[in-house]
């Protein structure tokens, strides 16, 4: 398995645990909503995808299925399947088996021998059984948990009847503080009962709703997420006496211990109408993220910087997050990363954050260059601010190196008049490059704003073919002029007039 | 521990390509089979070209059918946990939409016919400690799935099923999945003396299923509520079984666009609406769906369908065009 070694030389993380990693915040604001969508539409992350299918097996697989078993030896209250439930619970069984088939088929496999008569394997565990549908006789365990103890995903089945829903069976080791012993036979309204503001706002009746009728081969999911210290799955209220005083000594741990101890805690839920029982099944994959390392994701270092310092103490409460949000929340803002340029006098000054729009203009020109995610979103909040207060444009490009988006950029250029602001985001070639045209148009600083996403590239002048090219490098390196091939260092001497960073023959004059 | 689980990441990508037919939204499937089990009903067998297996579905769904220019839904016969083929038993309606008499004099083996995904709407109660299936006609279809649930679950089940003489369809599965359970009738007034009885017999937990023509549903169910049967035990399906009447004619004002449509009888508001240039996404054009569902900003609706909650209809203020009407010469106002 291949870690990403971290600098302060904290527990290293799989790789893929980043990558596939499901940030659960879509703005920079967390409210209680009935965010369900349709399942199996992949989403791509800064740092990679999550969401492909509603099974997801990782290099954790062996680690939390070990735990779910010792969980579930420990304290029998984690499995429940009420009488009425033993079809939902092989239906449950046989659906978890066809997904895993169907997302997995190099490693798991479901064949059906003719009626009821089935063989599974499982390579990855070094599982064959056959079993028939239905027999309890034919399988080593209750089939729910069976099937339990080869998914990363908690699973809680609720029953329709008299027009609601009764979570009756499930087996659940990973509950983010509640207990699933005694939430058994409750109905998904009654569970519900202590969060706040959902039952003034409706979230929970439309959930109730949507799910009453869900129809099969129509999964859906949403997300959850709170804070959990340490790499901790089961912070169920059963043994709260072991989790619950660690998030009052968090409070006085060093930062460092602070950024490793404390995770984000994602939950992704599928929720899937079973097509034989006709029972509904929630998913719940949980995934953790320490904060040192999501950190190292710039778009969600900032995001959940944001989300964690803007959101109301009810909810805070409810998380019970509220003793360390606030320190997390600095904790994320601290570290921000250093700006990744040398800055000598001859560098230009980048802000770290996306400047503020600035609201004394009258008109509003925005322009996004790239398809960088975060280009993305910068621009849409500056747009978004900016429609407030005047006149509004968004201008979305490809590339400078490309004829046709130079061209519209100084058409909307030509078109902007006195009065307006002009703000660019993107990478580092991007922003120079129409700040020089900018300047050229006539535009003076304080109508400018810019913030650069990414210093993987720059406009490089060369001083021997007197030529403006976009390089991957940075300021004191070394690279071969697209123009004349020669081998240009590139200087800390930059024009914003020019648009670029003067390079010229390396190693001449050593 | 690395091998495995860093095959599967590269495989989720291809894993959940087309191949599987639990993602369509419509499946084309072959006739393999048709029979004529009795006077007026045809049983269509379909089965996929490629052999796949169907996507399963719970007791008592039906299937939208797409029968040449008519839409209908049929209940599926066969058992649903990992379906082969799907089964539906077809009732030719000499007075409906035209989709019975399509699927009875155009339909042949060998030909394609475009289906929706099951849907599950008259499901059996998983906690009901006996099940009283009541049948009428070819109301029996729905029933026959839930028997079938019912013997693998080993339930406790009794089923009262009335057809016109020479009429019944899936006597055999009937007699086979039920047993001594069954009691079949061909004269009404044995039936309605015998369904009195029945409703005054069962035991605390039994829930009462009901399918069979309109007027044979409330009848079953007056009797019930006159047993003291309360309504979270009673569960009907209407659905499938005869067209709606064809209702009054009445007017739909569009608050934003400024237009009236008026909307005859025999012809659905939906129908009216698309004739009007106005496209609503709709589905199974029969009240089930819930595809086709608008806002509703003022008159009172006649709400026909099955698909908005009680509360939803109390409250007004959705309508579903494709079934529901107003009162003769009544305006709704829809701020389409």
């Amino acid at each position: 398995m291949t870690t990403l070694e971290n600098t302060t030389g904290t527990t290293p993380v799989a790789t893929d645990l980043i990558a596939g990693f499901p940030f659960p915040f879509p703005e920079d604001r967390y409210r209680y909503s009935t965010n369900v969508e349709p399942a199996e539409q992949p989403v791509v992350t800064p740092a990679g995808q999550w969401g492909a299918a509603v099974v997801d097996i990782d290099s954790e697989y062996r680690s939390e299925l070990d735990q779910r078993a010792a969980i579930l030896a420990a304290d029998p209250s984690r499995h429940a399947v009420l009488p009425h439930m033993v079809p939902a619970a092989w239906d449950t069984m046989l659906t978890l088996m066809r997904e895993l088939d169907a997302v997995y088929p190099e490693q798991m496999h479901l064949e059906n021998l003719g009626g009821d008569e089935w063989l599974w394997r499982n390579d990855i565990l070094g599982i064959e059984q056959r079993f028939r549908y239905a027999d309890a006789a034919t399988l080593p365990d209750e089939p729910l948990r069976y099937i339990a103890s080869q998914v990363q995903e908690d699973i809680a089945l609720l029953d329709q009847r008299n027009d609601q829903l009764f979570v009756d069976a499930g087996v659940v080791t990973f509950a983010a503080d509640w207990s699933f012993g005694f939430d058994v036979g409750m109905s998904f309204l009654e569970i519900h009962g202590p969060v706040p503001r959902i039952r003034k706002e409706g979230v929970i009746t439309r959930a109730h709703e949507f799910l009453k009728r869900l129809q099969p081969h129509q999964p859906y999911r949403r997300t959850n997420w709170t804070l959990t210290i340490d790499r901790r799955l089961d912070v169920s209220t059963e043994i709260y006496h072991e989790w619950g005083p660690d998030r009052e000594t968090i409070q006085h741990v060093d930062d460092e211990e602070f950024g490793r101890r404390v995770h984000l805690r994602v939950e992704v839920q599928h929720l899937i109408r079973l097509p034989d029982s006709g029972a509904i099944v929630f998913l719940i994959r949980t995934y953790l993220l320490p904060l040192d390392q999501l950190a190292t994701v710039e778009p969600w270092r900032r995001r959940a910087a944001e989300v964690l310092a803007e959101l109301p103490a009810d909810m805070a409460e409810y998380k019970g997050i509220i003793k360390y949000r606030d320190r997390a929340a600095q904790y994320l803002r601290d570290a921000a990363p250093v700006a990744p340029l040398p800055s000598g006098p001859g560098m230009p000054e980048w802000p770290t954050t996306p400047p503020p729009v600035d609201t004394t203009g009258a008109a509003f020109l925005v322009v996004a260059i790239g398809r960088d995610p975060e280009t993305a979103h910068v621009s849409r909040n500056w747009v978004s601010t900016a429609e407030a207060a005047g006149t509004t444009r968004l201008l979305v490009l490809d590339s400078l190196t490309e004829e046709e988006d130079r061209t519209a950029l100084a058409a909307a250029f030509d078109d902007a008049v006195i009065g307006t602001r002009i703000m660019v985001a993107g990478g580092q070639y991007d922003v120079m490059t129409a700040l020089a045209l900018a300047r050229e148009e006539g535009a003076v600083p304080a109508e400018l704003a810019a913030y650069v996403t990414d210093f993987g590239d720059l406009p490089m002048y060369c001083a021997h073919c007197r030529d403006t090219f976009r390089v991957e490098a940075v300021p004191g390196g070394v690279v071969a002029c697209p123009g004349c091939a020669r081998d240009l260092e590139i200087h800390e001497h930059h024009s914003p007039t020019m648009g670029s960073y003067l390079a010229s023959a390396a190693g001449g004059d050593e | 521990m690395s091998t495995p689980v860093a095959e599967t990441a590269a495989v989720v990508e291809s894993g959940t390509g087309s191949s599987r037919t639990d993602r369509a939204t419509t499946l084309e499937l072959v006739v393999t089979a048709i029979d004529v089990p009795a006077e007026g009903i045809r049983s269509i067998t379909l089965a996929d070209p490629a052999g796949r297996v169907l996507p399963g579905f719970v007791p008592g769904s039906h299937l939208v059918v797409h029968a040449g220019p008519h839409t209908n839904a049929y209940s599926l016969t066969g058992d649903g946990t990992h379906p082969t083929h799907y089964s539906i038993s077809v009732l030719r309606v000499e007075d409906g939409n035209g989709g019975s008499r399509w699927l009875h004099d155009e339909l042949a083996v060998g030909d394609t016919l475009t289906v929706g995904l099951p849907r599950s709407a008259f499901a059996p109660i998983a906690r009901a400690r006996k099940h009283l299936l009541i049948a009428g006609g070819i109301g029996i279809t729905p029933m026959v799935s839930h028997l079938r649930a019912a013997a693998r679950w080993r339930r406790d089940v009794q089923i009262l099923y009335t057809f016109r003489e020479n009429a019944g369809a899936h006597l055999q599965d009937v007699a086979e999945l039920a047993g001594g359970d069954a009691e079949l009738f061909t004269e009404q007034d044995a039936f309605v003396a015998r369904l009195g009885e029945a409703l005054r017999e069962q035991p605390i937990g039994t829930h009462l299923y009901v399918c069979g023509p309109a007027g044979m549903i409330d009848a079953v169910i007056d009797a019930a509520h006159e047993a003291g049967w309360p309504d979270s035990r009673i569960h009907f399906e209407r659905f499938g079984i005869d067209a709606l009447d064809a209702g009054d004619p009445f007017r739909v004002r569009l608050t934003a666009s400024g237009r009236t449509v008026d909307v005859p009888s025999g012809t659905s508001m939906l129908e009216a609406l698309e004739e009007h240039g106005i496209e609503i996404p709709n589905l199974c054009r029969q009240g089930v769906c819930g595809e086709c569902r608008i806002p509703l900003s003022g008159g009172s609706p006649i709400h026909r369908d099955l698909y908005l909650s009680a509360e939803e209809k109390d409250a007004g203020d959705a309508i579903m065009p494709c079934v529901s009407r107003a009162g003769e010469g009544c305006t709704l106002e829809v701020p389409l």
